[in-house]
């Protein structure tokens, strides 16, 4: 391949991302937030890997089974990124923008994804793996030359399969009754893995354990720990190989796919002029002020691919709190510290960007006789609405699989941890619609990524929430909680005065930037 | 008239005899971009019952003009003053009263035609019976019935052209602000809404509108501004066109809108020995 061109295609993206820092107002405080959230996301990363690594060092006999589970929370942390803040190439980096330059088909596939990968929530992924991996070779686990390679390949296979598995929705969710299928597919392995998982499990037939053991030792994250803690060098080239051959095969399947991606296409389903629409209905509950607006912002959810993918996968949420946390107690304080991002993150893609989906059509808003405030404020309190109602399918579900013995404070706690959640995530969301706004598509799953700025704001207090959620269980015991459940009203109150205080401020500081909103938004593609 | 206004709208006698009111009135408006500046002291005035065309070459300024006259854009310096009124951009009793149609068109493309015009009518004002007749017959006169019921992001340009159209007039404006309006869009719609330009300035109502084909102007146009370099270098009546009279400038006569323009903007004849 022209190497010189993939060099000047990544060192473009991060000129891209230097202009777009450049263009904005207060570029030095971008910056400077920037670096320091982005070095201090890097450092709890570096932190927490390294106090991973050494208490793996002390458990010594069960570390290949502990750093095989490290490695596969990573995996779930690169497809929660993947979720959260969507994978692939940006728009400036599409296919059909890299067919402008001499490039073949297998060189645009390797520099879209290339830089893709590049995207600063990925390295930090990657920050995290390091630690994990600089801790085990001082813990005389792993040699470093080993350990280093397998678990960057792991993160590339990462990267991989879940640009493959949203590639793929996005073809489903482009057809007719694809969102449905989309939803089944997702829907199944979640409701029967409550009956799965103990099935697996059962001491009384240990031979369905070792034979899903055996499967999970091909995967990557397995293949990566196996390679770190093999002796024998036939062995750890072996696993390297296997971890190539992964990222071969997800390469080839992702290509593929793209390929029939491309073809698609893109009519929507056909509909009767119809003047009365449930949309409009539900925004009339928003009051004459906001019930335009509202109507426009509750289509746009309802239409968007990704919001639909992301209402259907952050159920998985509630599987994740009693997996990850350690004991019931850490369990539950996990599963907590989860339900603070289930609301918001369902529709995060839209309510972090309000008028990132308008492209040209920003401009209207600045047109009608009303101000812009308006539908910034119709906006967020719609995002509010989306994100409460997605709260209650969670809620249930946690309440049938894992609510057991059954106390009403439990979903009732869960249920306020998500509402000051809820608030707090879009107080900042306002913040990141009204200062770091991207043009983006409602089509698309694969693709849409907000900047960095917005990826470390959103980031940072999610890390921070799964990383030290469960440690309050250390402190407090879950009857403690339970107990004195009114005290999750106090986060509640603290949600609401950051989303109020930020609806306040936002509105006043977009009227100010209007100007360089609409240019952003309405001026071209998402570098 | 539906729209209740306290400025006086031309009648026939004042089109007539020229003495209608001042329906646009632009003093020394300047954009600038940080060192860049795109309008400078510029100063229009447009009567009332008037198409009134506004030419320059690409990065005139004529986009810039439209955004500052329109709210879309705060201007540096200067003075917008509309059907009487001074506006900005947060006059929004002003804005109920004029008609925009902005470059790049400001669609909400995952909307339906039929869902994004009746946004548009009901923002400006409209009763939900108004909204509907109006957006059915636009939408039948437009020819977008059938295609009504795809998502606007999948209409081809020149329909998105008759949607954003629509949009400008479906609250009855008394100023009609177009950019680049008739571009991609077929000859039948062309000469339809040509018409209508023609129908709603007899009202007494102003058309404000870019465009660069030149032709559609000097058939459609009352009066022409043609701007270079962000700054006004030719305001004048095109009636002797009409007439087959020329119009006199810099001691030559211009038996064509073309020849002007090109005269003011300078013709490039440039030849590049590689090509």
């Amino acid at each position: 391949m022209a190497t010189g061109t993939l060099w000047q295609l990544v060192k473009l993206r991060y000129k891209l991302i230097w202009a777009q820092a450049r263009s904005s107002n207060g570029r030095a405080i971008f910056i400077l937030i920037a670096c320091c959230l982005f070095i201090g996301a890097v450092i709890v990363s570096l932190l927490l890997g390294i106090l991973g690594g050494a208490a793996i060092g002390a458990l010594g006999a069960r570390a290949g089974q502990i750093v095989r589970g490290m490695l596969a929370v990573l995996f779930g942390l690169g497809i929660m990124t993947g979720v959260l803040l969507g994978v692939g190439p940006r728009p400036a980096f599409a296919d059909s923008v890299l067919r402008r330059y001499p490039l073949n088909s297998r060189q645009r596939f390797i520099s879209r994804h290339l830089t893709g990968l590049l995207d600063p929530a990925w390295p930090l992924l990657a920050a995290v793996a390091i630690g994990l991996v600089i801790s085990l070779s001082f813990a005389g686990v792993t040699p470093i030359y080993v350990a280093f390679p397998a678990v960057v390949i792991m993160i590339i296979a990462a990267y991989l399969l879940v640009a493959t598995i949203f590639t793929f929705m996005d073809i489903l969710l482009r057809k007719r009754g694809g969102a449905a299928i989309v939803g089944i597919l997702l829907i199944l392995p979640i409701s029967f893995s409550g009956v799965i998982l103990p099935w697996l499990l059962n001491s009384h037939h240990p031979g369905r354990y070792a034979a899903f053991d055996k499967f999970l030792k091909v995967t990557p994250p397995g293949t990566a720990a196996a390679a770190m803690l093999d002796n024998d060098p036939v062995n750890i080239l072996l696993n390297l190989f296997i971890l190539i051959a992964w990222c071969g095969i997800l390469s080839c399947f992702l290509g593929l796919m793209e390929m029939r991606e491309a073809n698609i296409s893109t009519s929507s389903a056909a509909v009767k002029a119809n003047f009365s629409s449930p949309y409009d209905r539900i925004a009339s509950l928003f009051g004459p002020k906001y019930a335009q607006f509202a109507g426009k912002s509750l289509r746009y959810y309802l239409r968007s691919n990704q919001i639909r993918l992301s209402f259907v996968t952050f159920l998985m949420v509630v599987f994740m709190g009693p997996l990850m946390g350690r004991g019931p107690a850490g369990g539950f304080f996990m599963t907590m510290a989860l339900f603070t991002f289930v609301g918001f993150s369902s529709s995060s893609a839209i309510t972090s960007n309000q008028f990132g989906y308008d492209g040209p059509g920003i401009r209207r808003y600045v047109l009608l006789p009303v101000s812009f405030g308006t539908a910034l404020r119709a906006g967020s309190f719609v995002a509010l609405f989306v994100g409460f109602l997605a709260i209650f399918p969670a809620l249930v579900l946690f309440t049938i699989l894992f609510a057991r013995p059954f106390d009403m404070r439990q979903p009732l706690i869960l249920l306020l941890s998500a509402i000051s959640g809820l608030f707090f995530f879009n107080g900042l969301a306002l913040l990141t619609s009204v200062y770091a706004p991207w043009p983006a598509s409602l089509q698309k799953v694969v693709g849409n990524k907000p900047p960095l700025i917005t990826q470390l704001l959103l980031m940072v207090p999610m890390i921070t929430a799964i990383s030290f959620g469960p440690s309050i269980g250390f402190f407090v015991k879950v009857s403690v909680l339970l107990d004195n459940w009114w005290a999750m009203f106090v986060p509640v109150l603290i949600g609401f005065a950051v989303y109020f205080i930020s609806l306040k401020l936002m509105t006043t500081a977009l009227e100010k930037r209007r100007e360089k909103i609409v240019q952003t938004i309405a001026g071209g593609i998402n570098n | 008239m539906e729209t209740v206004t306290r400025f006086e709208t031309a009648n026939q006698n004042e089109l007539e005899s020229g003495r209608a009111p001042i329906a646009i009135k632009i003093s020394r408006l300047k954009k600038k971009y940080g060192s860049v500046t795109a309008v400078n002291n510029l100063s229009l005035s447009v009567k009332a019952g008037r198409l009134f065309g506004f030419l320059g070459p690409n990065g005139a300024g004529k986009s810039t003009t439209i955004g500052c006259i329109t709210g879309l854009i705060d201007p540096t310096e200067g003075e917008i003053n509309l059907l009487g009124e001074p506006f900005d951009s947060n006059s929004a009793q002003l804005k109920r009263r004029i008609g925009v149609m902005p470059e790049g068109l400001a669609l909400f493309d995952h909307l339906y035609a039929h869902e994004f015009l009746s946004f548009v009518a009901q923002m400006f004002g409209l009763d939900q019976q108004t909204t509907q007749r109006r957006v059915q017959e636009l939408l039948a006169v437009l020819d977008l019935q059938t295609t009504g019921k795809k998502r606007l992001v999948e209409y081809s340009t020149g329909m998105r052209k008759k949607v954003a159209f629509a949009a400008a007039i479906i609250h009855s404006p008394e100023i009609l602000f177009l950019d680049e309006p008739f571009e991609s869009i077929d000859p039948a719609g062309t000469a339809m809404l040509k018409d209508w330009l023609r129908r709603f300035v007899a009202q007494g109502k102003t058309v404000f509108m870019t465009t660069h084909v030149l032709e559609t102007v000097e058939r459609l146009c009352d009066e022409v501004a043609i701007i270079k370099a962000g700054e006004v270098a030719w305001v004048g009546e095109l009636e002797p066109l009409a007439t087959g009279k020329s119009i006199p400038f810099e001691n030559q006569q211009f038996n064509t809108l073309e020849s002007l323009f090109l005269h003011i903007v300078g013709e490039h004849h440039t030849q590049l020995d590689w090509l």
